[in-house]
Formats: C-alpha cells, sequence, structure tokens
C-alpha cells in the first residue's frame, strides 16, 4: 500500500516547481513565437500543467523515499506519450515529468559515492552534469546528442540520388562527396539553411569550391583531405564514402556546380527522374534555378 | 532479479569496485590515443576558409523545434564552453593558429597518456578544453553527430578525476588495486548508460510504440546498397545484403534496439551486464554500417572497457 503523507513544500520542491512553471512558460512563449504548426489547445495546456503539478505533489507527498514514485511516474508518463499526438507536447510532458525524479537519482547517486573512500567532488558534479543533461534532454553545449527516432515506410518505388555535383569543361559531371569537407560530416546543414537565399548561397557554393581546390592535391591523388597522413588507415567519416575519380577535375577544369536530385526505378535502376534545383556557372557567377 | 533490482534502486555500489591499477592506465592511454588518432584524421584548418555566415549555424538551429528541445543552448553558451568566445575579438581566418591548435591538442593527449595528469591537472585539463575548441567549429555548423560525445565526456572526467599520482613514468605495482580507478569506470559506465538512456528517450517522444515495428529497415538496406551500385557517394557494404531477403526481421531488430536503449541503466547492476551491452552495441553499430551510417567511435569506445588486467595477468575473464 502506497502511505501517503501530508505533502512537505522544501525548499528544493519549491525550487523544482519554479523551474518547472518556467520550462512550460518558455514553452508556451516558444510555442508562440515560433511554432504556428502544432495547435496545442488551451485545455491541453491546462492538463499538462494539472499533471506535472500533480507529479510533484506526490512526490513531496511520498517524500521521495520509494521506487513506487518512479512506477507512478514512468506509468504516467506512457500514458500521457500514448495521449498526446504531437513530439512537442511530448517533449515538455518529459520535461515536466523528469524535474522530479532529478532529486530522486540524485539523492541515490550522491549516497552512492559517500559510501566509497577518497570521494571527490568533480566527480560527483561530471555524474550529476551527465544526469540532469540526460534527464531534462536539452543536451547542453558541449555535450550536444538526443538522435531522433526513426521510422521510414517506403511507398515510392524510386530509389533518390541527391546532392551537389561539379562539372568540367567536357561536361562530364561527378558527385561532390561530403568527404571534401572533412572534419564537417554534413555540409549539405548548411546547404539546405541557405538554399533560399540567393546570397548566402552562393557563399556557400564559393565556400564548397575553394574547400575542393584546397583539397585537390589529395582528392587527385585518390585521398580525402582527412587521409592527408594516415591515408587508408585515417579515422573513417561519419558515412563511409567512396572516392571518386576526381583527378579528371581539376579546380581549372571545373565550370558549373548544380544540386541534383535522379530517381531510379528500385528493380531496374534506370533513370525516372531527374531535377536540378539550380546550376551556377563558376566562371560567368551566373544562377539557373528551379526556385526562388 | 528483484534483489538485483533492489541494489540497482538503492545501492548503485557494484560497478565502483576497485580495478588494477593497469586497467587504469588502460582507459587513460586508450582514450587518449583515441582522439590523438582522430585528430590526426581530420584537417580543422580548412575552418579558415568559412565566412562568419557560415559559422554561425548552432546545432539548435538544425532542428525544428518538435524534434529536438533546445531551451537552454543559446549561442552564447556554445561559445562560451568551446572557447569560441575568443573570436568574437579575434578573428578565426588564421590557418597557422588552427593548426596550431590541432597540433597542440595531440601534444597535450600524448602527454596525458604518458605523464597522467600532471602539474595542477594541466595535461589533462587543457587537452579536453582544446578538444572543445575544436569541435566547437563543428558545433557552429549544425554539426552535432560525430560520435564524439561519450569520449569527450571520459576526457573530461578524467581530467578532473584522474588520480595524480599514477603515471607511466612512476614505477608501480599493475596489479595493485585502485580505489579511485574503481568510481573512473564506475562513472564511465553511468556515461554510456545516460547517453544511450536519453536516446532511448528520444525515441520514446519521437516515435509512438506502436509505429515502433513500422521501420523498414531491410527495405533501408536495399536502397541504401541500389544507391552504392548506382555509384552514389555514400557507400553501404554488400556484407549486409542478405538482410534485404529477411524483411519478416524488421519489426524484432528495431524494437530490439529501442527497449535496449530504455534498459541500459541495467548495466548498472553489475559490471558483467557491461560485457554483454557491449558486445550488443558493437554489433548494433556496425549494423548501421548496412545504411550508410558508420558510428566507428562508439564502436571503439566500448573497448574501454576491456580487461586488459585480466588478460595479462591471467585472472578470469570478468569485466
Amino acid at each position: 500500500m502506497i502511505k501517503f503523507h501530508r505533502p512537505t513544500i522544501k525548499i528544493n520542491t519549491a525550487i523544482h516547481f519554479f523551474i518547472h512553471l518556467l520550462i512550460l512558460a518558455l514553452g508556451i512563449g516558444l510555442y508562440g513565437l515560433r511554432f504556428d504548426v502544432v495547435k496545442i489547445s488551451t485545455l491541453q495546456w491546462i492538463l499538462l500543467i494539472l499533471t506535472s503539478s500533480t507529479s510533484i505533489v506526490l512526490t513531496s507527498s511520498l517524500r521521495l523515499s520509494t521506487k513506487r514514485v518512479l512506477v507512478i511516474f514512468f506509468l504516467s508518463f506512457l500514458v500521457e506519450v500514448a495521449i498526446l499526438d504531437t513530439t512537442f507536447q511530448r517533449r515538455i510532458l518529459l520535461l515536466s515529468f523528469c524535474l522530479p525524479l532529478i532529486s530522486f537519482f540524485r539523492s541515490k547517486i550522491w549516497k552512492a559515492y559517500k559510501k566509497i573512500p577518497n570521494q571527490f567532488t568533480p566527480i560527483k558534479l561530471i555524474v550529476l552534469g551527465n544526469i540532469t543533461t540526460f534527464i531534462f534532454l536539452v543536451h547542453l553545449p558541449p555535450f550536444y546528442g538526443g538522435i531522433a527516432g526513426w521510422e521510414a515506410a517506403y511507398k515510392d518505388p524510386l530509389v533518390y540520388l541527391s546532392g551537389i555535383k561539379i562539372y568540367n569543361k567536357e561536361g562530364d559531371s561527378v558527385w561532390y562527396s561530403n568527404g571534401i569537407t572533412s572534419p564537417l560530416n554534413f555540409p549539405y546543414r548548411l546547404y539546405f539553411e541557405h538554399r533560399y537565399d540567393s546570397k548566402k548561397l552562393e557563399t556557400y557554393i564559393k565556400l564548397l569550391f575553394d574547400i575542393y581546390k584546397r583539397s585537390y592535391k589529395h582528392l587527385k591523388s585518390g585521398f580525402f583531405p582527412s587521409q592527408y597522413l594516415l591515408k587508408e588507415f585515417a579515422y573513417p567519416g561519419h558515412n563511409p564514402y567512396s572516392i571518386e575519380p576526381y583527378n579528371r577535375f581539376p579546380p581549372s577544369q571545373v565550370t558549373l556546380m548544380t544540386f541534383e536530385t535522379i530517381g531510379f526505378d528500385l528493380k531496374s535502376k534506370k533513370k525516372k527522374v531527374h531535377n536540378i534545383d539550380w546550376k551556377y556557372d563558376l566562371s560567368t557567377r551566373s544562377w539557373e534555378k528551379r526556385f526562388n | 532479479m528483484i534483489s538485483s533490482l533492489k541494489t540497482y534502486l538503492f545501492e548503485v555500489k557494484s560497478i565502483f569496485s576497485p580495478i588494477s591499477e593497469l586497467r587504469l592506465h588502460y582507459i587513460r592511454i586508450f582514450i587518449c590515443l583515441f582522439f590523438v588518432y582522430k585528430i590526426l584524421s581530420r584537417d580543422f584548418s580548412v575552418f579558415e576558409l568559412f565566412e562568419k555566415s557560415n559559422l554561425s549555424l548552432y546545432p539548435k538551429d538544425m532542428y525544428p523545434m518538435d524534434r529536438a528541445f533546445y531551451l537552454f543552448t543559446p549561442d552564447f553558451l556554445t561559445d562560451l564552453v568551446t572557447f569560441h568566445w575568443i573570436h568574437w575579438f579575434v578573428p578565426i581566418k588564421n590557418e597557422a593558429w588552427i593548426n596550431f591548435a590541432q597540433y597542440a591538442t595531440v601534444i597535450f593527449l600524448i602527454l596525458f597518456a604518458i605523464v597522467g595528469p600532471g602539474p595542477r591537472r594541466s595535461f589533462g585539463v587543457i587537452s579536453i578544453s582544446l578538444i572543445f575548441y575544436l569541435w566547437g567549429f563543428l558545433w557552429k555548423n549544425g554539426q552535432d553527430i560525430d560520435a564524439i560525445f561519450i569520449p569527450m565526456q571520459i576526457v573530461l572526467l578524467l581530467a578532473v578525476s584522474h588520480p595524480k599520482n599514477t603515471s607511466l613514468l612512476i614505477t608501480s605495482n599493475y596489479s595493485r588495486e585502485s580505489k579511485d580507478g574503481g568510481v573512473i569506470i564506475g562513472s564511465i559506465v553511468i556515461i554510456f548508460v545516460c547517453y544511450y538512456f536519453g536516446s532511448g528517450l528520444n525515441k520514446l517522444i519521437d516515435v509512438p510504440v506502436h509505429r515502433w515495428f513500422s521501420y523498414e529497415l531491410s527495405q533501408e538496406i536495399l536502397r541504401a546498397r541500389v544507391r552504392s551500385d548506382l555509384g552514389y557517394f555514400v557507400q553501404a557494404p554488400k556484407f549486409f545484403s542478405f538482410m534485404t531477403t529477411v524483411p519478416w526481421t524488421d519489426s524484432i531488430l528495431v524494437p530490439i534496439t529501442y527497449l535496449s536503449h530504455l534498459s541500459m541503466p541495467l548495466i548498472l547492476v553489475h559490471r558483467k551486464w557491461v560485457v554483454k551491452a557491449s558486445v550488443f552495441y558493437i554489433s548494433f553499430h556496425l549494423m548501421t554500417w548496412s545504411i550508410g551510417i558508420l558510428f566507428f567511435g562508439m564502436i571503439l569506445m566500448w573497448l574501454v572497457f576491456l580487461p586488459i588486467d585480466r588478460l595479462v595477468f591471467g585472472k578470469k575473464f570478468v569485466i
């Protein structure tokens, strides 16, 4: 049987409650400012605030002294996750629910460390830092993280190859591999951020071409710049890249850069779709774009 | 099982049991050499080419608000902790400076590996500060995925808590038990738990449980292979092609992975669970290679738990 006590509002609990409201307020504020796709009703917000406040009072009632707290939180979390239909809502909810748990885990870990002779404070801080980071799920820098859940159900019979290509004077083309921009693993993140701003996009293309020119001494020998020292034994990139025949594309011969998406039939491997988002002529600095 | 759970909930203790000094040396040298290897396989001076507009894209800018929740990651905080606040005053466009920072990191890591923390823990602290600085360039390009957080956290842990009197230059009995080493390895286990469990929570939030079974892994592998055959620059190895013939495994392997993330705290019960987790996760990260994603750093990182002392001293193979 769960034995309830009269809630004792300690300073700890009060601080939690304050942070809690702050997060919710920030969440609402951000929702209002940047987030108008997902509609969260007033009733849902009231429910969120009520459930999270109840969780704090419950924690206080049970004096954080039993594993039932964990069970209650976990089960309520599962139920609410099933009810709320957007990731944004679920994330807010998790933040709210996890706040009281920090106290629980902190006391457990703290006690564990206290039992060890020659304990030292920095370790405690590191561990606590980690725990608060992962529980809050806010990814405090410099430790970002949190790979999103993945789900992919394919109905499209086409498979797409997409990215930047460079063309030489003969009209031959080759993919601009992510390996060229190492240590950047995802140069396309910059592209997707800049693609609708011609000036920024031009700066971005110039940057990619400058990197290409800089790296060419390695590329023409069949190595990426990351392999400048350790050659084939170098630490690989985040994606396993293949080296393209860049020796046929010296920077002086490169005339054009494009962003292309090519769709192939999965079975026959025949080309079905070929979209070119933009062409940028490096000599005349002129554009040809599909979108503006 | 119940007693183990009780132990876990109320006495997170056994993971801190002492290890030999040899093992402590191994952990320090392993993690330092990992970073030396990674840094010598990267050319950070490429960032001298970047305009300011290409160095002001922080990880929080890369995700819509419903995918990640970066309430506490204002840009200035990233600049502060990565020491990029220096560039509020000094321009980045300086190849010599970036090269200096890169090779200084390598030197301090080697010193940390051989000498230990050094005077006033300087070798460790300077090493981790320089690592933060170098990877700061990536964070400012919205590149937060590099299989680097666990290694960074371990170096930070060692930098502030490695016993000062343990060094390869000091003759000692390598089989002697080290209580500090026990605390360090226990803390490393906690770092792994936090990382993977956090990832599990993300899965729970991002993908409702009933959709855990809808991910078509075999299709993903097939498409990655077709892209490779068609000459795409991201290559997926042929080794995993057999997976495309067993699509029924999709609804088993994916939920198992999500559940394994969520059950990671169980390895805090006893260190022997770490062995099982390391086998599972090395296999898992190898499998992600089949869809063109290689978490090479994570595969190596699990080897930090290798019981090198047991191998050297010929004792029973126990983590």
